[in-house]
């Protein structure tokens, strides 16, 4: 740690009440100073551009643009930039996407001081520190599609039928017989596990695939 | 009388021909379910009793006996003209007018037959008969009709050429796969029946002989072929009237007054309760409650459209289809409209069950996804508290002066976060929202965004409102969404909100010193404010909102007590 440099820092969460606290804790920190605060992806890279930081602490679901998107255009355009996850949620697709974006590290939003510090050192330092928590949501299998197995045509049809059409629009939207229409969504209805069309759509909108 | 015969050069001809009727006939028995099968064989039978008698009449030596048989073979001739008409009617689907005309059409051939057997007391039918033996191929029976011989004449051919004519004028002579088989028949037809004409105007190939019977063979053959090779009596044009009369859905056919003139067994059952006298009366009368719909459908040419209809007691939907009619052959315009209906009752009603399940799986995905929202808000505020909960002891070390701050700003954190808990609760169970104090669910409200903003909230509210549920639901969504918005768009440092309450409403005032907005200029994305007035409006609650640019918005909703 040189005394001469100080850990430069953008935060950009949402929240205000996160900004006010993160700043409130970057106060106690002579060796860490936060250049300015932003509310959605694309103000974090504004202010990327403008102020060079060593750092960024990024939230990642905010309006406008999220943080998976931002650390992407950011670590494009500014590689040596150190994009640092911010987030309580933790599910796989989160931690993987921001991960693979090329955010550093992530941490969840339930750590401790101590350990926000840690992180953001260990970060500027060019090291990666994943708790336990993440590291599990890393190694969780992606679930949702396997469950139901639908292939992609089978899912387009199911799509379709689900916006009101008729099969034979189907049939013509997407240039095959209506035998094949209906054979897709005999498979449909039976991988769901239901008995009828309406059945089919209803589970496929619980299963969230149309 | 002596049976004595002698062979002559008609028997071989003659005897191939009811070889080939005979295996004609048995075709015609081997499908005998085609509906054109029974005509068919009516047709061959008189036929059959033509040619036999005729073979016979050469034969036979004894000149009386031969007489007798010539009189015999017209109980074939004279109906033949009748089976023929028969054939062509029911092949064009028209077999119930056929059935019509019939007992019409007997009138002259039972007569012919009267006259002929009678014929010693009147000489209507013959005056006299020699037989020319001289002839070297065989004998010749030369007959000096009356009078009745040419209205039998007259009739049959009459019957042929009218049949002919339908048959040449049917649409189907222009569809390619009945085209073959009609030429074919034609063809067969007209063979003997021109012979038989020229005998008749006195013009023979063979003097004084009805030469038509020797092209009977060639006839045969080519009936014959059509039967095996196109499928005469399988590919009729009535399969179309078959489907018509044994569908599910339900035809109509109007002519061009809106007058019924066809209906199939399904329509008559289901529309009309099997009433007979239906045909000729007009829609208005038959179908009272949907005539202003067919009228209209029939009017705007709008060819699907719902309708209902009370079937045997039963509210039934039906999706209707309209079409008009006009003749394929003659252009002249609308002939009238047909009317096919299809029972789409079942469907509807699954439909209705899908959309409800639906419309459940969106109520609870919103309330899931409000709660989610709720939840994820906690957490924010939760991290926030302990992040300044962790420094309040460095404070109390380093930045005594921001110690009480600190401790203030947490209490706030707290009191929202299990003011968002609660919420959290109250979306996850409607029913303990309904049953809540108005006053406190909406504190709960402002205390949450206290919690999350850190913008004071100035609350007020009278105790123990308790609206209708739905009313219930509806203020505290509306205070819900103005706090949102307040925190999404005004940057207000300062809100107020005030629930009081009259002898018979209930007002509920929400206020910011915000940004506000200009009327006039509402920006497309605040759906906020129309959600709101289309909430407010379902409970029959009044809402108003005033803002100016900068200025701030007051948002007031009263709502009455029933």
């Amino acid at each position: 740690m040189t005394q001469d440099h100080k850990i430069s820092i953008i935060l950009v969460d949402d929240h205000r009440r996160v900004h006010q606290a993160i700043s409130e804790m970057i106060g106690f920190f002579d060796d860490i100073e936060l250049l300015a605060h932003g509310s959605n992806g694309r103000e974090a890279i504004e202010l990327c551009n403008r102020y060079q930081p060593d750092l960024v602490l990024m939230d990642v679901v905010m309006p406008i643009m999220d943080g998976i998107e931002a650390t992407k255009h950011i670590i494009e355009k500014n590689p040596e930039i150190k994009v640092l996850a911010l987030s309580s949620f933790k599910d796989h697709h989160t931690v993987r996407t921001m991960l693979e974006n090329g955010a550093i590290g992530f941490v969840l939003k339930d750590s401790s001081v101590d350990d926000l510090e840690n992180t953001i050192r260990t970060a500027y330092a060019g090291q990666s520190i994943l708790s336990p928590e993440i590291m599990q949501a890393l190694l969780e299998t992606q679930q949702s599609n396997q469950e139901t197995n639908l292939s992609a045509r089978e899912l387009e049809v199911l799509k379709l039928f689900a916006s009101g059409m008729t099969n034979n629009q189907i049939a013509h939207t997407l240039t095959i017989s209506i035998s094949t229409v209906k054979f897709h969504i005999t498979n449909i209805v039976e991988k769901l596990g239901v008995n009828t069309r309406a059945e089919a759509l209803v589970a496929a909108a619980k299963n969230k695939l149309i | 009388m002596d049976f004595q015969w002698q062979y002559n050069h008609l028997v071989i001809p003659l005897s191939i021909s009811i070889v080939l009727i005979l295996l004609l006939i048995a075709l015609g028995i081997r499908q005998r379910h085609n509906p054109t099968a029974q005509p068919f064989l009516f047709f061959m039978i008189c036929l059959l009793i033509w040619i036999t008698t005729s073979l016979l009449e050469s034969i036979i030596l004894n000149f009386q006996l031969s007489l007798v048989v010539a009189d015999m073979s017209f109980l074939g001739i004279t109906l033949f003209p009748i089976a023929w008409l028969y054939l062509i009617m029911v092949y064009l689907g028209k077999s119930k007018q056929f059935r019509q005309i019939l007992p019409w059409l007997l009138i002259i051939p039972i007569l012919t037959n009267i006259f002929i057997w009678t014929n010693s007391f009147h000489g209507l039918w013959r005056e006299g008969a020699y037989r020319d033996l001289s002839t070297t191929f065989f004998p010749i029976s030369i007959y000096d009709y009356g009078p009745w011989f040419t209205v039998h004449s007259i009739f049959g051919f009459s019957l042929a050429f009218i049949a002919m004519a339908m048959l040449i004028r049917s649409p189907f002579l222009k569809m390619k796969v009945y085209r073959t088989q009609i030429i074919i028949l034609l063809t067969a037809f007209n063979l003997p029946f021109s012979l038989e004409l020229l005998h008749w105007m006195g013009v023979d190939p063979i003097q004084h002989y009805n030469s038509s019977i020797l092209a009977f063979p060639i006839s045969g053959l080519l009936v014959s072929w059509v039967m095996l090779h196109h499928n005469f009596l399988d590919l009729m044009p009535i399969a179309r009237d078959l489907v018509v009369e044994s569908m599910e859905d339900l035809m109509l056919v109007l002519d061009n007054q809106r007058r019924l003139i066809d209906v199939n067994p399904a329509a008559r059952a289901r529309l009309f309760q099997g009433k007979s006298a239906i045909i000729g009366t007009s829609i208005e009368d038959l179908l009272p409650d949907q005539s202003d719909l067919i009228k209209r459908v029939i009017a705007n040419n709008t060819p699907h459209q719902e309708i209902e209809v009370d079937d045997n007691n039963q509210l039934q939907v039906f999706e209707i289809t309209i079409s008009s009619i006009s003749h394929p052959v003659r252009d002249r315009g609308k002939e009238g409209w047909l009317i096919l209906l299809r029972d789409i009752t079942m469907r509807k009603q699954a439909e209705q069950a899908f959309y409800k399940q639906l419309q459940q799986v969106t109520i609870l995905e919103e309330r899931q996804r409000l709660a989610r929202e709720l939840h994820d808000s906690v957490n924010q505020t939760l991290f926030a508290a302990r992040m300044l909960a962790d420094l309040l002891p460095r404070a109390i070390e380093t930045k005594p002066d921001k110690v009480l701050e600190y401790a203030l700003n947490i209490q706030q954190l707290i009191h929202g976060t299990s003011a968002e808990m609660r919420l959290v609760l109250l979306e996850l169970y409607p029913d303990a929202l309904m049953e809540t104090d108005l006053g406190t669910v909406i504190k709960h409200l402002c205390d949450a965004y206290e919690g999350s903003t850190g913008t004071p909230v100035d609350f007020h509210a009278t105790s123990q409102i308790h609206l209708e549920k739905d009313a219930q639901l509806t203020f505290y969504r509306i205070a819900q969404e103005a706090l949102h918005n307040i925190n999404k768009h005004t940057e207000a440092t300062k809100v107020t909100v005030n629930l009081s309450k009259t002898e018979d409403t209930v007002k509920l005032l929400i206020q910011d010193n915000g940004i506000g907005f200009d009327p006039n200029h509402i920006p497309a994305d605040h759906f906020g404010l129309k959600n709101m007035e289309d909430r407010a409006k379902s409970v029959k609650a009044k809402l108003s909102i005033i803002s100016e640019l900068h200025c701030g918005t007051t948002i007031t909703v009263i709502g009455e007590i029933t």
